[in-house]
């Protein structure tokens, strides 16, 4: 009975260290790229976003324009480096969407606390935001944020949120307005 | 005039070793030959400067807009036959050409992108000479080698396709063999034009139209007429009929082109050889296979109109088989 217990909690430990939930900090990364339209123009594109440091793979989808990024192990998410470089493969950059978990909490800008994502692994920030047009943004509501402290119980769970990012002028984090999200 | 003595063509070492074999060339063709033989020659010029300018272009025979990613290399080469064989003399004359163009394209910026046009070119003629012996002459050389620059002006992306226009000049340097004359030639010549590139449905659709004027200068009194060359290309994707909902899959177009060129009449010596210059207009229809990494093509190119001055040899068919790989 002991021998069966030692072997039950040793295997149970060794699952735990071993093999954690894998939580991909961002995954998820799709990025609209307009003009392309044949598997040999694709190649340029896959070539100048596989060259960046941060990102692991990509692959396009011709019927949708999108362009499926996988970012490396804390792999933090630039926008400006990842329209770069679909600039540099002779393509036009649109919409980058993202998958990221996290746990909510906020940033100062201009004297006043913003709710914010702070990314696990990377500690990457994200201001959220209820507006999917960049130009007329604005910070996350008062009543989605209340739907949010509520499901992560005031920041305690982490949160994974789906939504599209836009850039914001350098030493300001970038903005992620929230499309949906779930609480693990 | 001399009657042609084909022991003359076939061994022209006959010739003092001092003369060059440019020398030996003009001696033999101006003074053995006549002005009438060279334009054996030289129709076959036409065509063949038509062969070569088409290697830096997509589809297969006309130029495209699409871009070269910025560092990148494109590496590409093609195999075209042209046969000629319709003489409108008693010569019975036989024209035999396959041009090997082999095409470095580089990506300077996203909107400049360079060509280097490099052909290896082997030539056979066949003619009925005086005495009623066949007489068969072959060449094989370098070509001259050509620098083109394309630059986007203009374009506009959307999910579903792309349009682009791009101007393009550039410059045929005096390289190749002097064996190969009047396929190439001592002179430096320029070109310049236009491309424009509309694709639309996700790629089901493309088409490329290019307008490119050739000013040909003179060198050893010799001087090629100037050329205006036009190409409109459509390719439709045939497969995959529907895109998957995942993935760049590889295409499979059929490729449709009319590629024409008016040539002005070609000088030697400040007289103008009337069996020289003329219009050609082929329609090419061709199949492409695309993947990311290479493309693999075919076409012939038909000639429909060939309104050439004098007695030229009409051509019978241009046949091209060719690549094009993006290289890492």
């Amino acid at each position: 009975m002991l021998k069966n217990l030692i072997c039950i909690v040793a295997l149970t430990f060794t699952l735990l260290v071993f093999f954690q939930p894998a939580f991909a900090q961002i995954d998820g990364v799709e990025m609209q790229v307009d003009g392309m339209t044949c598997p040999f123009c694709v190649y340029g594109v896959e070539k100048k976003l596989e060259a960046l440091g941060e990102v692991k793979d990509a692959s396009s989808n011709l019927k949708t324009g999108i362009v499926d990024i996988n970012l490396k192990k804390n792999g933090p998410v630039n926008i400006g480096r990842l329209n770069e470089a679909i600039h540099k493969s002779g393509f036009t950059p649109g919409k980058i969407k993202i998958n990221a978990t996290g746990k909510l909490t906020t940033y100062k800008l201009e004297g006043k606390e913003n709710p914010a994502l702070k990314v696990t692994g990377s500690g990457q920030i994200f201001l959220l935001t209820d507006a999917p047009d960049h130009e007329k943004e604005e910070f996350l509501s008062e009543k989605k944020l209340n739907e949010i402290e509520k499901a992560t119980e005031s920041g305690k769970k982490a949160i994974i949120i789906t939504g599209y990012i836009h850039p914001h002028p350098e030493g300001i984090p970038s903005a992620l307005s929230i499309e949906g999200f779930e609480v693990r | 005039m001399e009657e042609l003595n084909p022991e003359l063509i076939e061994r022209p070492c006959a010739y003092t070793k001092k003369e060059t074999a440019k020398q030996r060339f003009r001696k033999m063709h101006l003074h053995v030959i006549g002005i009438k033989h060279i334009s054996l020659f030289l129709m076959v010029a036409i065509c063949l400067s038509f062969i070569i300018r088409g290697a830096e272009a997509a589809p297969i025979n006309s130029n495209v807009a699409l871009p070269v990613r910025k560092g990148g290399f494109v590496f590409r080469s093609q195999v075209k036959w042209l046969r000629a064989t319709d003489d409108p003399t008693s010569l019975n004359r036989e024209v035999n050409v396959v041009a090997i163009p082999n095409v470095l394209v580089y990506g300077a910026t996203p909107n400049l992108a360079l060509f280097a046009i490099f052909p290896y070119i082997f030539r056979n003629v066949e003619l009925t000479g005086p005495s009623g012996k066949r007489i068969d002459k072959n060449d094989n050389g370098i070509g001259d080698l050509s620098l083109i620059a394309r630059y986007t002006v203009y374009s506009r992306d959307y999910p579903s396709g792309t349009f682009r226009i791009a101007p393009l000049a550039g410059i045929k340097l005096p390289t190749g063999e002097d064996d190969l004359e009047p396929i190439t030639t001592d002179s430096t010549d320029f070109q310049f034009g236009g491309v424009s590139t509309i694709t639309w449905d996700f790629g089901r659709n493309e088409v490329d139209a290019d307008i490119i004027y050739r000013v040909n200068t003179e060198a050893d009194n010799f001087e090629k007429g100037d050329g205006l060359v036009y190409d409109l290309a459509y390719e439709f994707r045939v497969y995959p009929w529907t895109l998957p909902e995942v993935g760049a899959p590889d295409f499979v177009y059929l490729v449709a082109e009319a590629n024409g060129i008016f040539s002005q009449k070609d000088n030697l010596h400040n007289n103008t050889i009337n069996d020289s210059g003329g219009h050609i207009l082929y329609l090419s229809p061709g199949l492409q296979f695309a993947t990311k990494r290479y493309i693999l093509e075919s076409s012939i190119q038909l000639p429909v109109v060939q309104d050439l001055n004098g007695s030229q040899v009409k051509t019978d068919f241009i046949l091209t088989a060719g690549f094009r790989v993006n290289l890492p």
